[in-house]
């Protein structure tokens, strides 16, 4: 009985023993796999401890030059885009309106965006221009009322653009005075799991005076920068009180050339207010040809979009609803040659 | 006698509901809230909440500023911290102020929108710029900012309240947390709004009812020890109103009934209106115990419930109706209120019902202090009735005429009477919160708001400016009105637009005069800046218009008005709405008003069946009105003299002191009725009534008037004007009762029903009388109750020959000789007994009496007055049928006697 009992002992244990070992073998295996061949197959490479070493060291202005060093603006784009404002009860409102923007040699920006669409708007323009010292000036053009008016960036500070949640200063960048300290990585998403770099970008207030009269609207801009291309993918403001006010978020992501990225779609959610923006790149044409320098002048706007009288808007008003938007031989051309 | 046969049954029972009611007391919830102001089913409240959906809430507070050196960098930055203090409440949805409102300022060439401050400004330029854009946009000037730019208002909406997760209190509190560290930064400084009212009325809600339900609870005790003398006579109320409030609050709390500013006067009712019930029923005890020299309890007890007991359940009946008369009013306040005092005044009734007995015939006094043997008041009453039974017995005539003279003089005053629903109206003038309101209105502009809808079903209609030109022309409209403190709409923005695009030039504010300059304009708002004013597919829009009128009926008159006149300026294929919380609340005032006439006549109406039920006579329905009718003619009368409004408390005044008040009438009349079954003389029947009954009458008016007094004491104006009112009230009842009501009754007589059934008719005399043949027992006690009782002594003379009279007799008791005098000789011609009649003759045809009728025993006799039955019994047709039946029968029977004698007397002749 003793015996027997000792060899079913021994039995017993080799047993154990197996099935130790082959835990081991096991857990080895799924480390092997979760940190090897996985990433493999995703795409990634073993050089990446190097890589996020490299990115260890960048602080929130060298992260930023990497962005607008990448990404910095095209300097001829034409774009078509739908603009969908939704309010907090969700009822939308779309307009359609075409962008133009040219960066000549200088450096000077000019950009121009015009109303198509609804019909009442149509021509309803805002030009800005951005002279290489910064200095911005911008002009409104309304075709029912005639002459193109000024308005002083500096002073509409943080207004709403055009009734969307977006403000002109976040279309066309103008701020330059500001500070960039990196935060720690951040998770891109829920779903994605890849960090993303965090710089929080905050104003300076030692401006000259007249600066100090119209101070920003926003203490700090929380950026979301794709470590893979260095492109923002979102972007968060937030008050003087520290409270999140906005957040713009970039969809839609296309590489343009080698390293250039751009989004297809912006949100802007205006976390206060309950209210969305979102800007659809229906069309987009880098063309040089597309943005000529006649565009973005007064004449070229009152030629194109005379003032309106009594009649023509008598005219418009009798078919208020109508949603097509109408577009000019030249529109027609631009059409056709799209991207 | 429930409660003094079945003592340990009756302490079971009453143990047991009040465990199961009081279960439902952590149930019981506290709404402050405006929306009970306002009924259900108004017309306007389903578009009010459509519009609330789209426009957003009215219900916001204001953060008032006030500071000489306003315009200053320190005091700027002060406030820019307490917009951020505002802006980082939990419960705060937005803020609107400086910080975050824009202003649009145009000169040649140039278009600049900005909000006023992004960041408190550091130098003077800014600040004066900012000064100077906050006072040239007329959109915020007298709104948020005043003229003098040292006031101004900061706008806090809130999250959606509607869903009750932050209570009013919380956020009135997050508000005064939040401001209370700028306290010593500015002049002044003080938030008001909805919050801040619902808040301030719930505190002193409970200040209310820690002080004035104790309070009341003492004058009682007081008041019954000082007039009764007991020490258990002045417990007792206190244990009744005490369980009847644990069972009413109970019940509310099952029944989801909040407590609010009318509940919350429970307390003070219930002890007040119970008090009333256990004094009459105490006094009877102490009638009883002066009645009996041994086996005081049980006898006083029986006596007390032989005498209160059926008029207990009457009255009881009669208050509950007082209240319940409000209960189908569609203003939830109101009819919260009609059913839980309703519940609270049968509860009450019948725990006096079994608890008052059971105690009195266990533990009741045996001494009756304060009472005499012969039931005469001494005392206070005893003052009344010496006063008042001195003056209507020398000027009964003069007192009537006085008496319509007041009351076509108070009738006059009601004209003079006014009504209003406003919930600050509620607060006492010295209330830090009213003084606060005016403040902000004078400064700036009132805190009530109300809308101005226009909608029409075409797509963008407020583009045309032709339909936005229609907005400016109501505004023009109000303003010459002149009524309402300001309006805001779609028109003023794009005006306000319009003038700086053209370079600030006054003369283009204005709307623009083409759609699409309107379409290029709207470009320039952000939707969150227009949509209080225009819905986002332009097809509706809305004027905000904020004022402080707190007279519902000039508010009403000039929405009335305005409801006459917008739809005309909108014009065809445009619907136009006027509605707002506020609104609605004071048009509620007007069904207040319709809903308490109503209650009114409908208790008029039950105490006229009662009361004529009661006298089983219409006459005495109406005349039980009359004592009834002057205390609310006098009462409105003071109300319209005072300028004391027509609020939802003072509105009841009316039909509930009438519902207590006709009490006394009732037992005034009983009492008298039972006074005159005994003597035909009903002078001394009158003054021995008013005796009789003056003390519970005058203990129970004074301890009322007492009780409603103590309202004064209330946080709450509209609970002093209920209380003072009240109080009033309960003395003109008391004077109608004890002046009024004596001199009518000294003029009719009444029959009670309770006198019928109470009517004991074994009496087999009666039964068997011919007079009663064929008639059931209800026919004849209803005609015995019509008759006199009347006793004489033997050979006292009951009919005298050659007399007139139209009475006729019925012998109960004795013998009656009836002797006919011819030629100075006296023949005896009958001897009548028991059950027998005489003076029938007399009944029929009005002629002399044929013949004396004297007492050959003692006689106890029921005489029957012609043209008493005639009256009384008017509307009983059977009756006199039956009685007319009978009467002929026994002439009848008198005829062929006579006739036989007749016969007789020639055989005798002719035998001669």
């Amino acid at each position: 009985m003793i015996f027997s009992r000792h060899n079913n002992q021994n039995h017993t244990d080799k047993k154990r023993t197996a099935s130790v070992v082959s835990c081991i073998f096991a857990i080895g295996f799924l480390l092997v796999f979760t940190q090897v061949v996985c990433p493999a197959l995703a795409g990634q490479t073993t050089s990446k401890p190097n890589e996020n070493k490299i990115n260890e060291g960048l602080t929130g202005s060298d992260i930023m030059n990497q962005v607008f060093k990448r990404h910095r603006l095209f300097p001829y784009v034409y774009e078509e885009q739908t603009l969908v404002l939704t309010d907090n009860k969700g009822n939308k409102d779309v307009k359609k309106t075409r962008r133009f923007s040219r960066v000549e040699t200088d450096g000077t920006l000019k950009y121009l965006l015009v109303f198509d669409n609804p019909k009442e708007v149509r021509g309803v323009a805002l030009g800005i221009t951005r002279d290489p010292k910064g200095i911005v000036q911008s002009r409104i053009y309304l075709p029912a009322l005639g002459d193109p008016i000024s308005s002083d960036l500096k002073k509409n500070n943080g207004r709403d653009f055009m009734g969307t949640d977006f403000s002109i200063e976040e279309l066309v960048e103008t701020q330059s005075d500001v500070i960039y300290t990196r935060k720690a990585d951040h998770p891109m998403s829920k779903q994605e799991k890849d960090n993303c770099f965090v710089v929080e970008a905050s104003c300076v207030v030692s401006s000259p005076t007249a600066e100090k009269n119209h101070p920003a609207r926003y203490s700090i801009y929380r950026h979301y920068i794709r470590q893979d291309n260095f492109f923002i993918v979102r972007t968060d403001f937030f008050d003087h009180g520290h409270r999140l006010v906005k957040r713009l978020t970039h969809h839609d992501l296309k590489q343009i050339d080698k390293k250039m990225w751009q989004g297809n779609m912006l949100l802007m959610e205006n976390i206060r207010d309950q209210h969305t923006t979102l800007i659809k790149i229906d069309r987009r044409i880098l063309s040089q040809d597309y943005v000529p320098p006649h565009l973005f002048t007064d004449s070229w706007l009152q030629e194109k979009y005379p003032k309106e009288t009594r009649k023509t808007d008598a005219k418009n008003a009798s078919a208020t609803s109508a949603a097509s938007p109408t577009a000019s031989p030249t529109d027609r051309t631009h059409n056709r040659r799209g991207n | 006698m429930l409660g003094a046969n079945h003592r340990l049954a009756t302490v079971l029972f009453l143990a047991m509901v009040t465990c199961i009611t009081g279960w439902g007391l952590p149930r019981l919830n506290v709404d402050t809230g405006f929306s009970s102001l306002m009924p259900d089913s108004h017309p306007d409240r389903r578009i009010y909440e459509q519009i609330v959906r789209e426009f957003g809430s009215d219900n916001r507070s204001i953060v008032y500023v006030k500071d000489k050196d306003l315009w200053s960098k320190e005091k700027l930055s002060t406030l820019e911290k307490l917009h951020f203090a505002l802006k980082e409440l939990d419960c705060v949805k937005q803020v609107d102020d400086l910080f975050t409102l824009r202003s649009i300022r145009g000169t040649k060439g140039e278009i600049d929108s900005r909000i006023i401050l992004k960041i408190a400004p550091e130098n003077q330029a800014a600040i004066d710029q900012a000064k100077a854009d906050a006072l040239s946009n007329p959109t915020l000037v007298d709104t948020l900012i005043s003229r003098d730019g040292t006031a101004l208002g900061i706008v806090v909406s809130f999250h959606d309240t509607l869903d009750k997760k932050v209570s009013s209190t919380q956020i009135n509190q997050a508000l005064e947390t939040a401001i209370a560290p700028f306290h010593s930064a500015f002049q002044e400084i003080f938030q008001v709004g909805s919050p801040r009212t619902n808040a301030t009325m719930k505190t002193l809600l409970f200040d209310d009812l820690k002080l004035l339900g104790p309070l009341s609870a003492l004058a009682l005790v007081a008041g019954i020890f000082f007039f009764l003398g007991s020490g258990l006579a002045a417990i007792i109320p206190l244990m009744t109103s005490g369980l009847s409030l644990v069972w009413t609050f109970g019940l509310m709390g099952w029944t989801n009934i909040p407590l609010n500013i009318l509940t919350a006067m429970l307390p003070t009712l219930v002890i007040i209106i119970g008090s009333a019930e256990d004094t009459h029923m105490m006094i009877s005890y102490f009638q009883g115990v002066t009645r009996t020299k041994e086996n005081h309890r049980p006898f006083a007890t029986r006596f007390m419930m032989k005498h209160m007991g059926v008029p207990l359940i009457l009255t009881v009946l009669t208050t509950a109706m007082g209240f319940a008369s409000n209960i189908f009013s569609s203003i939830g306040i109101i009819q919260n209120f009609a059913i839980s005092a309703t519940i609270a005044i049968l509860a009450n009734g019948m725990i006096t019902w079994l608890f008052v007995p059971m105690v009195f015939s266990w533990l009741g006094p045996l001494q009756a202090n304060g009472f005499s043997a012969n039931k005469t008041a001494i005392g206070l009453p005893a003052v009344f009735i010496k006063l008042f039974g001195a003056t209507n017995q020398r000027f009964a005539l003069a007192i009537l005429g006085i008496t319509a003279l007041l009351c076509a003089l108070f009738g006059y005053q009601c004209s003079k009477l006014y009504v209003t629903n406003d919930p600050l109206s509620y607060f006492k003038k010295d209330q830090p919160l009213v003084a606060d309101a005016r403040t902000l209105q004078q400064n700036l502009t009132g805190m009530n708001f109300f809308y101005i809808c226009l909608s029409s079903t075409l797509d963008k209609a407020f583009l045309l400016p032709e339909n936005i030109k229609r907005l400016t022309t109501i505004q023009d409209f109000m303003k010459k009105q002149g009524v309402f403190d300001s309006s805001l709409s779609l028109a003023d923005h794009l005006s306000l637009v319009n003038r700086e695009f053209h370079g600030g030039d006054p003369e283009y504010y204005q709307v623009p005069d083409r759609g699409n300059l309107v379409a290029q304009y709207l470009l320039f708002f952000h939707r969150r800046d227009l949509k209080n004013y225009v819905s986002h597919d332009l097809s509706r829009t809305c004027i905000v218009v904020r004022h402080h009128i707190s007279d519902s009926s000039l508010l009403n008159r000039y929405i009335r008005e305005l409801k006459e006149v917008v739809p005309r300026i909108a014009g065809p294929g445009i619907t136009a709405h006027i509605v707002g919380e506020n609104l609605m609340i004071n048009d509620a005032a007007e069904e207040l008003i319709r809903a308490q006439v109503k209650s009114l006549i409908i208790l008029l109406s039950i105490i006229f069946i009662i009361t004529s039920v009661m006298f089983t006579s219409v006459k005495g329905g109406i005349i039980a009105l009359i004592p009834s009718l002057i205390p609310i003619i006098l009462m409105f009368g003071t109300m319209g003299f005072l300028q004391i409004p027509l609020n939802p408390a003072t509105i009841m005044v009316a039909v509930i002191s009438i519902g207590i008040a006709v009490d006394g009438t009732l037992h005034l009349f009983s009492r008298y009725n039972e006074l005159c079954r005994r003597t035909s003389d009903y002078e001394t029947a009158v003054l021995t009534t008013v005796r009789e009954e003056a003390t519970p009458l005058v203990i129970t008016s004074i301890a009322l008037a007492l009780g409603f007094s103590i309202l004064l004491f209330s946080n709450f104006t509209i609970i002093a004007q209920f209380g003072a009112l009240s109080a009033a009230t309960m003395m003109f009842a008391l004077f109608a009762n004890l002046l009024i009501t004596p001199i009518i009754m000294s003029r009719v007589r009444l029959v009670g029903l309770y006198q019928i059934l109470a009517l004991k008719m074994h009496h087999p005399v009666l039964e068997k009388s011919p007079l009663f043949n064929g008639m059931t027992h209800y026919q004849m006690r209803k005609a015995i109750l019509i008759s006199e009782l009347s006793e004489f002594e033997q050979g006292q003379l009951l009919v005298k020959q050659g007399t007139q009279g139209r009475s006729m007799y019925l012998i109960l008791s004795g013998t009656a000789d009836v002797i006919r005098k011819q030629r100075n000789e006296e023949r005896s011609i009958a001897c009548l007994g028991p059950g027998q009649i005489f003076g029938e003759i007399g009944y029929v045809r009005q002629i002399l009496r044929t013949a004396d009728v004297r007492a050959a025993s003692p006689v106890a006799v029921l005489r029957f007055d012609y043209l008493k039955l005639e009256q009384d019994l008017k509307f009983f047709p059977f009756i006199i049928a039956k009685l007319n039946f009978n009467i002929s029968c026994i002439l009848g029977e008198r005829l062929a006697e006579a006739n036989d004698a007749l016969d007789e007397r020639d055989l005798m002749d002719d035998k001669v």
